[in-house]
């Protein structure tokens, strides 16, 4: 049937309005000039050199790296069983469960940063980046949850009964027939959670020390003192590289389904 | 998604994670760190003029924690003992309520061989020596020349009608945010340093909301107001003139007819540090003739060591001279701090009108 | 099988409990004590709902959050109906595009919005060419730059819940409306709305909580001045020493975000029987 050409000039309406802001960023960060005006005046790369000069960017991107892919891993680690045992056994409380590792993405990030600081002060010294990898990996459980929930879901029962049947355990059975099934799933849940970690900033504003600083929160201290256009070159990668993951992801895994 | 792309996936990120975990458990402290909080404005010279030659000389790492006054007070009194912070500068308010609140602890000044090199004011700005000024700062006006045709003198210009809407002044929650109350009491005609007087500087902010694009909390904010020219006149203070100067926009520096406030900056040791001799070496080594000098020749601080000498291009730049800081009005920080939460509350819920 | 249940399950709920359920507990005792004797006391919360500014700012971070979800709903709709018709493949591609927002860095993202909206910015560089205005407006710091900014955030959950609600609706349900005679917008709002129903209420409640508890746009659009919830808690805590203050800002934003959820759980209509 045909659909009115009224609604594709809407979706072009809102492709506009959701990607026209990132190309303005990617003309910006070519600027000659070092206030930020649009259209930009002149052609220069510093502003790109500038990202590598600056110790505070380089070393919060490991940081915030770093924080992604262990928080991650960790909420992969502990909730892969949990979404297991949800789609494989009838318990009590398995609703309760559903619902406790769905709260972190209800309760709001700058509530879950403070109520950590203040948590973690009341036992004395500890290592700032556990309290970041701590709080990242509690806000990441929806997602690793759910994901994995959904991919299990979509197994069809018959291959797992079959291993069963042949005599293999649960652990094995798991381990050879039911995780390679859920690769695809699990991956989409990793690449999910890494850019969300990668990309917090309301629980890691609490959570940052002398040296602990994600790539996010330094981006925001450096437009508190400079409004040149270091921030948008540094913008214009750190976009490309979400477009990049997120073209990949979705084409091999369906990632806008998770979401 | 076929299964040999996925095991290499997986295999990648297994080989991205092992290392990193490797990295995080063999990072032993070999030379010794000081942890340095401030406030990590013009952090590339202060790293030329102050780390690095401080850490060749004591064979130390300094790990700076920077950001507001308001923030890296809060930070401290929130992690209290378990703060990794040695060292920390803050503008003369945050240093005094840092006080109070019993999170510095005093300073042997009989070990520091520069502290006699210091101006009066800068030997002992809390009391107790819980701290030491290492720079003076100064809260003057600044406005576009180019924009306002009739010239700013004085602190009741920022209520002119041909600003409103072009103005910016600092927050309340800020070093100087108690400043725009005691100098619109000046301009309203009373005593600045007089408490009771106070009463005649508040009961202008009403009309000073009206004037304000916004507020800014640090000076760095004030600059991206300038350059993208959302701001015409302000208050500032000194040690962003340097950066106002490098905006690119046409700016009028002006001593107002009212006068100036003058502010030290603090640097204080935190109290229950391991790192005491470090600590003191650090403050011994940052009000040296030889660093404040530095300091002053790139416009980072104005110097509170007497035997500084800079030449007049750059002086004119400064808080500096016998002359000049004899003329500044020094806030009773003691008595505001009492009055700070009073004056938040009010400030917020005229600025919200 | 308990057993199994529990190895399974245990170890993820202990870390939730420690790092997740106990801080939160922990920080709503906090927002009930007297920070000075340690005593219970209602002081914090009759403070919060007595200050002028508080209600403030609570009754703007609701009302700028209803009206961009209205904007969500409004733009989202039609859109998500093309791309609920597409073809898989292309619709793969597409749907990839309108979730990069969601993917990005939220301080680039927002940062497009400064230099679209500064004075030295796109619009007000064009107007000024155009000779529409004198001299440049201030954009943000304004209610309209944060709902802009949060719009562009939450477009792509709106789509995203849109569109897997459409799917599922038969292509002849709706050709079958067209026969009867209804026109192409009687049969978008009588056939192709209830039945995405589900997805409309999933997606406004998405759009609501997410615009209620965002952070980064409120704070780079919204400046000192146009305080939202979020920003009013970082500012209690971290600029006003006003730990108790922060700690009630931040339960009544939870109440708030929990107390949507839960309503709109209530309220909903018995999903249909392919959901």
């Amino acid at each position: 049937m045909k659909i009115s050409r009224w609604y594709y000039v809407s979706l072009g309406i809102v492709y506009f309005f959701l990607l026209g802001p990132f190309l303005i960023i990617f003309a910006a960060s070519f600027g000659a000039e070092s206030t930020l005006s649009f259209p930009p005046r002149g052609f220069s790369l510093d502003w790109f050199a500038n990202i590598f000069a600056n110790d505070n960017f380089i070393r919060s991107f490991w940081t915030s790296l770093q924080l992604g892919l262990l928080s991650t891993f960790l909420s992969l680690l502990f909730g892969v069983p949990v979404a297991y045992a949800l789609t494989h056994f009838d318990f009590k409380g398995a609703g309760l469960v559903e619902t406790l590792f769905s709260l972190p993405i209800l309760v709001p990030g700058l509530v879950i940063g403070l109520a950590m600081l203040n948590f973690f002060v009341l036992f004395g010294k500890f290592d700032m980046m556990m309290g970041l990898m701590a709080g990242h990996t509690a806000i990441l459980f929806p997602y690793s949850v759910r994901v994995v929930s959904v991919a299990l879901r979509n197994l069809d029962p018959a291959v797992e009964e079959a291993a069963v049947n042949l005599g293999a355990n649960r652990l094995r059975t798991f381990l050879l027939i039911v995780l390679p099934n859920i690769r695809a799933g699990i991956a989409a849940a990793f690449i999910l959670g890494f850019i969300t970690s990668f990309n917090n900033v309301p629980v890691s504003v609490y959570l940052s020390a002398p040296g602990v600083n994600t790539l996010p929160i330094a981006m925001l201290s450096y437009m508190e003192y400079y409004f040149d256009p270091t921030i948008a070159a540094l913008s214009t990668l750190l976009i490309l590289f979400s477009l990049l993951l997120v073209q990949a992801a979705e084409r091999v895994l369906g990632l806008s389904q998770f979401v | 998604m076929n299964v040999k792309r996925s095991t290499s996936l997986l295999t990648l990120v297994m080989l991205l994670i092992i290392p990193l975990i490797s990295v995080q458990l063999s990072a032993q402290e070999e030379t010794r760190t000081l942890v340095v909080s401030t406030f990590g404005f013009n952090q590339d010279l202060i790293d030329k003029n102050i780390t690095e030659p401080f850490e060749e000389m004591y064979n130390v790492d300094i790990i700076y924690e920077s950001g507001n006054n308001s923030e890296r007070l809060a930070r401290l009194e929130a992690m209290g003992e378990n703060t990794e912070v040695d060292v920390i500068h803050f503008a003369g308010a945050y240093a005094t309520r840092a006080k109070v609140l019993g999170l510095l602890q005093e300073i042997d000044v009989d070990a520091l061989e520069n502290y006699d090199e210091l101006y009066e004011f800068a030997q002992d700005p809390l009391g107790d020596h819980m701290g030491i000024g290492h720079a003076i700062n100064s809260h003057a006006l600044v406005y576009r020349s180019d924009l306002i045709e009739e010239p700013i003198t004085s602190w009741a210009d920022l209520l002119r009608e041909d600003v409103a809407g072009f103005v910016s002044v600092p927050e309340m929650s800020t070093t100087f945010g108690p400043a725009n109350i005691i100098m619109l009491t000046a301009a309203a005609g009373g005593d600045p340093l007089d408490p009771e007087d106070w009463e005649m500087g508040w009961e202008l902010v009403p009309d000073l909301a009206d004037q304000l694009v916004t507020t800014y909390t640090r000076s760095s904010e004030l600059i991206a107001l300038y350059q993208q020219e959302e701001v015409w006149f302000s208050p500032y203070s000194s040690f962003a003139r340097g950066n106002l100067m490098e905006t690119g926009v046409e700016l009028e520096f002006v001593i107002p007819e009212e006068g100036v406030v003058g502010d030290p900056i603090v640097v204080s040791i935190v109290n229950g540090t391991e790192n005491e001799d470090l600590a003191l070496a650090y403050i011994d080594f940052i009000i040296s003739e030889e660093v404040q000098e530095a300091e002053a020749l790139d416009l980072v601080d104005s110097p509170t060591n007497m035997n500084v000498e800079v030449p007049e291009d750059i002086a004119q730049l400064l808080t500096y001279g016998e002359e000049t800081i004899d003329s500044l009005i020094f806030m009773d920080q003691e008595a505001l701090n009492e009055l700070l939460d009073e004056w938040l509350e009010r400030w917020n819920e005229i600025m919200l009108q | 099988m308990r057993r199994t249940v529990s190895i399974l399950v245990l170890p993820a709920l202990l870390f939730i409990f420690i790092f997740f359920v106990l801080p939160i507990l922990f920080l709503l005792a906090q927002s009930f004590l007297d920070p000075e004797t340690g005593q219970l006391t209602l002081t914090g919360y009759i403070d919060f709902f007595q200050k002028e500014t508080s209600q403030i700012i609570y009754v703007r971070t609701l009302r700028l959050g209803l009206t961009i979800t209205l904007i969500n709903i409004v733009l989202a709709y039609p859109a998500s109906y093309v791309l609920a018709r597409m073809p898989a493949r292309r619709r793969t591609m597409a749907m990839s595009l309108v979730i990069l927002p969601l993917m990005t860095n939220p301080v680039a993202r927002t940062y497009a919005w400064l230099i679209i909206l500064g004075r030295t910015g796109l619009i007000n560089n064009t107007l000024l060419g155009l000779g529409l205005i004198e001299r440049p407006e201030r954009l943000i710091y304004t209610e309209g730059a944060i709902i802009l900014g949060l719009t562009q955030l939450f477009l792509p959950l709106m789509i995203l819940s849109l569109v897997s609600a459409m799917e599922n609706i038969p292509k002849d349900v709706e050709q079958a409306a067209r026969s009867l005679g209804a026109n192409g917008i009687t049969a978008f709002l009588r056939v192709i709305v209830p039945l995405s129903a589900d997805g409309l209420v999933l997606g406004a409640t998405l759009v609501f909580t997410g615009s209620i508890t965002a952070y980064v746009t409120p704070v780079i659009l919204g400046g000192n001045r146009m305080l939202m919830l979020s920003t009013l808690l970082r500012q209690r805590s971290m600029m006003a020493f006003d730990e108790q203050g922060a700690t009630v800002v931040a339960v009544v934003m939870i109440v708030t975000a929990l107390a949507v959820n839960l309503i709109v759980r209530m309220l909903r209509p018995k999903p249909t029987a392919q959901r």
